[in-house]
């Protein structure tokens, strides 16, 4: 079984980045103000960000899901109807940072098989 | 009481769907049916006829309360225990759950490894509360 779930959160590390980029891309529009309505792209970008605190923290993920977890309940805040954009920049930067240098190694559920 | 044996688990995040599903088979030796959304499940559920039901409560277009009111409509789901799944467990969350018929409840992020034993107990209490029930009316 453990070869089967490296192969997973080797697989599951690579969405990973392209989810946090795609949050990124989702909270810059945001930011300017896109058109489009800025509400319903915060609550899409909120959306994913509740996602990854449940798969990264599943997939062993520990401080990436608290990364994820503390910038979900902030951009909840604004879903309902904060103006704190600074903090959620601050929150995704840390949550981008960490998955920079993410690797399947960082999952407490990883294991080198022989 | 018979053992737990098949189970279904109802949840939108793929990588989730993967991970549980190897867990459960590996090292509970389960016999799992996946399915990515509340609709998915009203389609193919009846013919896997789960002991058990796990199920997301955030999903999209059809959440997981709303599945578990659907299900409750098909005569094999009727009685299923239902656990949920959910980041969203605050008290008052649970309490919501609990009043709406889940089995149990239990928080995201969780531990896959220690899941298969989480799911027996919570499984085992229902069907002894269940026996108890239909033995208090009998």
């Amino acid at each position: 079984m453990q070869e089967q779930l490296n192969l997973l959160i080797e697989k599951h590390c690579k969405t990973i980045k392209e989810q946090v980029g795609s949050l990124g891309a989702m909270l810059s529009r945001v930011e300017a103000g896109d058109a489009g309505g800025p509400q319903s792209l915060l609550a899409e970008a909120e959306a994913l960000a509740h996602q990854l605190k449940g798969s990264t923290g599943t997939a062993g993920f520990l401080e990436l899901s608290k990364a994820a977890t503390a910038l979900d309940d902030h951009l909840k805040s604004l879903c309902a109807g904060g103006r704190d954009f600074q903090t959620a920049h601050q929150r995704f930067a840390e949550l981008a940072q960490i998955t920079t240098a993410i690797r399947p190694e960082n999952s407490v559920l990883y294991r080198a098989t022989a | 009481m018979k053992a737990l044996n098949r189970i279904a688990f109802i949840d939108d995040e793929m990588h989730i769907r993967e991970i549980v599903k190897l867990a459960l088979e590996e090292l509970g030796g389960f016999k799992i049916r996946c399915f990515e959304s509340g609709m998915d499940a009203l389609d193919g559920i009846e013919g896997f006829d789960p002991d058990l039901i796990l199920l997301d409560v955030m999903m999209p277009k059809m959440t997981g309360i709303e599945t578990l009111c659907a299900l409750r409509e098909l005569p094999a789901c009727a009685e299923t225990p239902v656990i949920f799944v959910t980041a969203k467990a605050q008290r008052h969350e649970i309490e919501h759950y609990m009043e709406v018929g889940a089995a149990g409840v239990i928080p995201k992020p969780f531990d896959p490894i220690t899941l298969p034993d989480n799911l027996n107990a919570i499984w085992c209490k229902a069907k002894t509360q269940a026996l108890s029930s239909h033995a208090g009316t009998a």
